[in-house]
């Protein structure tokens, strides 16, 4: 069949793609180039021609990205990148979330980022140029392929390299062989019909651009329409991105013999990279706290974890580079862990996008079709280490003489391993989903002979904490002193006096935050809890220490430490002593099953509209709801009295919500609201909701008439109506005069209050009626005519069944002493700002 | 040398600790005939919804009581309960693992775990409407 596409605009997405096989073929030639300016340093040439290709490779980025931003913008649902992420809708702080709404734009993203990087790096890294420009190109070819969308056949297999994110809608739509359009009409995603074909000259002519015009995309995903998702991907990818760099010297240094000149000026680097992806991290966990339905800020997702444990090991990276430069030792340490980082950073990205994760994240990417060459992007660079490793590992350099176990920094590269240690028990649960795809690659080998198929922990948390808590201790105890320990060797008199000072000062905010949160029943608890306020304690006493001698500059340490430890005690508060208020304990459900189970907790809790409840001290009561283009909300208010006086001492409304994808649209998320308190949250969250059908049709069965005064309330059956005001308007038209009289009827059960309005319209002779409803109570009502002889009004009130009453289902958590951890999350910043300050001026003042 | 040779030592032994517990902390994939074999212990089940039965969920009488029939990898149908409210997206699902223990004879999840379509994108049409049918 002869098709032609009409107003398709191919334009845009042609220079689009254009940009992105410039970007791939770009970063090949300056990864080339570069490679020969590494063999030769004196010869310039290479070095032009390897800068001038990565900048027509970053021009070529920011290409895509402005060609990709105008489509939508311009809301070219043609392309599928446009149609699967954006709507007419969306809200315009939204359209740069859509960017990085897709596993294409996330890629773009990080090729992005580290394009700035590689900039920043040609001009700051020196000698270093050359091997580290290697890295970073190879890594950006590789990213740029993710974008190329080349399908190809071998052996009648199908295979792909990339995604092209300017793929046309009926592309994606043929290869995944579904019909987008027929012989003579096309479906659209809401299963409408579209009429779209026309015949002109013999050819058919589809516009279907124009029919996904009128229609509209499909949105950003409900889940992501928060104002975190348009911060927290470009920091997270920032530090996602610049892992790349401290790798890339320690790879580089081993190339070119230079086994330890790699770490003055990786340094900055890995501070810079440690303070980006922390805080992506703990943003991530802000986002999922504040506005997404996980009920709480952590919960051990695979996608979580994939990202914390490089920068677990960047953080040991950071210790061992620093012990190195103090002391001359811990260089394998450094090398090894600065190459894991990137690696795990590039396990995760495989994790996270391959779809092997399927069965046990819900929060994965969607699959691409990506997994091998994702696989090929890893073991690229994991090859390319060990062998890297293995041709050079008798040369690299060995310290002459053991570490004294009195000094800093023996304990800090026992930190570095606790740190690496509980990044491996992390990776091998999360990793468990990989272990059967791997064995189904050997005939289900272990499968059949260990009559298993093991599955990720059951229960999450307990797996993680039962390491973690430990590990967890250890550090914070280990931050602690080794602050007051000194390179080479420590005065013993000095340690032992400092040490049992904090020792026993940090007993009291232990002691008295036991006291405020209540948490006694679990020894490795306590123990945790004094750990951090022992490192808080230390941390601060040296913090203060460096003020008086005017050595403020050299502060960042201490200050990332207490910030950590505080990160601690907000986590082990809120996790441990987090309470569910809305906890069903009336057991409505009176089955055999519920009752086998009943110990278990069961943590929804119905409210009905208007009928207060009880929870926690608190009457809660949902009010109502509103929706608010594709935003529905639930008034909860929540209501303290005292029990003695009577008085009200607290009253607030909460507005959890759903969140629709699109108008009238079936897909959907709940999203919480939070009353934040100092000491605590009281995080609420609705589970489902019946808001009543606004079409339902009232049968009315009895008809009642009252004679009716205005201000003067009566009783109708169970219902008291108040008719609080009658209005008379006047307005005129081409045959006379038209009275409308009104009558503002206020209506209550007892409980509930709504509002009617029915008005009597008198237009000359003719008499017209404009009646009212409340269709929660069942109730209709016609303004029929008013008395003149007595000046009363005569109501028809009509009554029928009264429709189901609304109600949500709603969960409610107390999380005590939360802001401990954004607090930490602050201070931690702040520390790594100071120490990059700090870094950077060292490094261009001894370079 | 001898530090050094202490601290391989614990680090072995710490890394050989720690798999011992990712293996132990772990559940195991099985069917409903496994689980049944093995009450109170904690499985993981992957099957899919039997849509033609329906589900029970009434918030008014019970928010934390949602029942649903499963068939397994295996073909075997049984009742599951989530003492919690109905998950999301549920009528979206393909594919369905619930965690948790047989108690006779239902099977007692403490987590479902869905597999959409496709997760951060919608179904595409053909998808969405087999599951109207």
């Amino acid at each position: 069949m002869n098709i032609e596409y009409a107003n398709e605009n191919l334009l845009p997405g042609n220079i689009g793609y254009f940009f992105v096989v410039l970007s791939f073929g770009a970063a090949i030639f300056s990864l080339l180039a570069y490679f020969f300016y590494n063999r030769n340093h004196h010869v310039r040439t290479w070095r032009n021609y390897a800068r001038t290709s990565f900048f027509i490779h970053g021009i070529s980025i920011l290409g895509i990205f402005t060609v990709l931003f105008y489509l939508i913008k311009t809301h070219q649902y043609q392309y599928n990148y446009v149609w699967e992420h954006s709507s007419d809708e969306l809200q315009p702080k939204y359209i740069i979330a859509c960017f990085w709404g897709g596993s294409e734009g996330s890629f773009l993203l990080w090729t992005f980022w580290q394009m700035i990087l590689g900039c920043v790096l040609i001009f700051t890294a020196k000698k270093w140029e050359a091997p580290v420009m290697i890295v970073i190109a190879l890594s950006q070819t590789f990213l740029a392929s993710m974008l190329l969308g080349i399908h190809y056949h071998i052996f009648s297999e199908a295979y792909q390299i990339g995604v092209n994110p300017f793929q046309l809608l009926r592309e994606a739509f043929a290869k995944q062989g579904l019909p987008l359009f027929n012989d003579s009409e096309m479906h659209n995603a809401l299963g409408q019909v579209i009429k779209s074909v026309s015949k002109v000259d013999g050819k058919t002519v589809v516009d279907y651009s124009l029919a996904l015009k009128q229609v509209g995309g499909q949105g950003l995903n409900a889940l992501l329409q928060n104002y975190w998702m348009v911060i927290h991907p470009p920091v997270l990818f920032l530090g996602f991105a610049s892992t790349i760099v401290p790798f890339a010297f320690a790879i580089g240094g081993l190339w070119n013999k230079d086994y330890t000149g790699w770490i003055r000026p990786a340094l900055p680097w890995a501070v810079f990279c440690g303070m980006f992806l922390g805080t992506g991290i703990l943003m991530g966990g802000a986002w999922a706290y504040e506005s997404l339905s996980f009920g709480g800020f952590w919960a051990w997702d695979p996608v979580e974890n994939g990202i914390l444990v490089p920068w677990l090991l960047l953080i040991a990276a950071l210790h061992s580079m620093q012990i190195y430069r103090a002391r001359k030792v811990a260089l394998l340490g450094s090398i090894i862990f600065a190459i894991l980082t990137y690696l795990l950073i590039l396990y995760a990205n495989f994790l996270t996008r391959s779809g092997v994760l399927g069965d046990s994240s819900v929060h994965s990417f969607a699959d691409l079709g990506l997994a091998g060459q994702l696989l090929i992007f890893m073991f690229a660079f994991v090859i390319l280490s060990i062998i890297t490793l293995i041709i050079r590992w008798r040369q690299i350099p060995s310290s002459p003489k053991e570490e004294n176990i009195s000094s800093r920094e023996f304990w800090m590269f026992i930190g570095a391993l606790v740190l690496s240690l509980s990044a491996l028990h992390i990776v091998s649960i999360t990793s468990i989903p990989v272990i059967n795809k791997v064995d189904g690659l050997f005939n289900d080998w272990l499968h059949i002979h260990l009559k298993t198929n093991i599955a990720p922990p059951a229960n999450p948390a307990a797996a993680y904490h039962v390491m973690e808590i430990p590990f967890s201790i250890m550090i914070a105890f280990l931050t602690g002193i080794g602050q007051y320990l000194r390179y080479h060797n420590t005065k013993r008199k000095y340690f032992l006096k400092k040490v049992l000072l904090v020792a026993a000062i940090a007993t009291l905010p232990t002691a008295g935050m036991m006291i405020a949160s209540g948490l006694y029943e679990n020894w490795e608890y306590i123990l945790l809890l004094y750990a951090s306020f022992f490192s808080i304690t230390g941390n601060i006493e040296i913090f203060i220490d460096m003020i008086l001698k005017k050595t403020i500059r050299l502060s960042g340490p201490s200050i990332a430490h207490v910030g950590f430890g505080l990160i601690l005690v907000g986590a082990l508060i809120a996790n441990a002593k987090k309470e569910t208020i809305s906890l069903n304990t009336e057991g409505m459900q009176v089955d055999a099953l519920s009752k086998a189970t009943a110990k278990e907790q069961y943590e929804n809790k119905v409210l009905f509209k208007d009928f207060p409840t009880k929870m926690h001290g608190y009457e809660v009561t949902y009010k109502g709801d509103s929706g608010i283009g594709n935003y529905l909300y639930f008034k909860v208010n929540y209501k303290k009295t005292d029990s003695i006086t009577g008085n009200i001492k607290e009253d607030f409304d909460l507005f959890p919500m759903i969140i629709y994808q699109k108008k009238n649209d079936q897909n959907m998320s709940y999203a919480p609201s939070s009353k934040h308190y100092l000491t605590k949250d009281i995080f609420t969250h609705v589970t489902s909701a019946f808001t009543g059908d606004p079409n339902v049709k009232i049968k009315y069965d009895t008809t009642l008439t009252f004679q009716v005064k205005e201000g003067q309330p009566f009783i109708a059956d169970s219902f008291t109506i108040n008719p609080i005001s009658i209005v008379k308007e006047t307005s005129k038209s081409s045959d006379g005069d038209i009275y409308r009289v009104t009558m503002k009827l206020k209506v209550s059960d007892g409980i509930s209050t709504e509002y009617a309005s029915p008005a009597l319209i008198i237009k000359g002779s003719q008499i017209m009626h404009d009646d009212a409803e409340i269709k929660s109570f069942g109730l209709g009502f016609r303004y029929y005519t008013i008395n003149v002889t007595d000046g009363t009004h005569e109501l028809i009130v009509l009554k029928g069944r009264r429709p189901e009453r609304q109600y949500i289902t709603l969960k409610a958590i107390i999380f005590p002493y939360i802001n401990f951890l954004w607090l930490g999350s602050v201070v931690m910043f702040i520390g790594f700002l100071v120490a990059l300050i700090k870094r950077i001026r060292e490094y261009r003042t001894t370079s | 040398m001898k530090k050094t040779y202490i601290i391989g030592l614990v680090l072995i032994a710490i890394c050989i600790g720690t798999l011992i517990t990712v293996l132990g902390g772990s559940s195991t994939y099985a069917s409903f005939t496994e689980a049944t074999g093995n009450p109170g212990k904690q499985y993981h089940v992957i099957g899919v919804w039997d849509r033609a039965s329906g589900y029970t969920y009434d918030a008014k009488k019970d928010p934390n009581y949602f029942l649903f029939k499963m068939k397994d990898t295996t073909g075997q149908e049984y009742p599951v309960v989530l003492h919690d409210s109905k998950p999301q997206e549920f009528e979206h699902s393909e594919k369905i693992v619930v965690i948790g223990k047989m108690e006779g004879n239902t099977f007692v999840a403490s987590q479902i775990l869905m597999k959409c379509p496709s997760k951060y994108t919608n179904a595409k049409p053909v998808a969405e409407n087999e599951g109207k049918k």
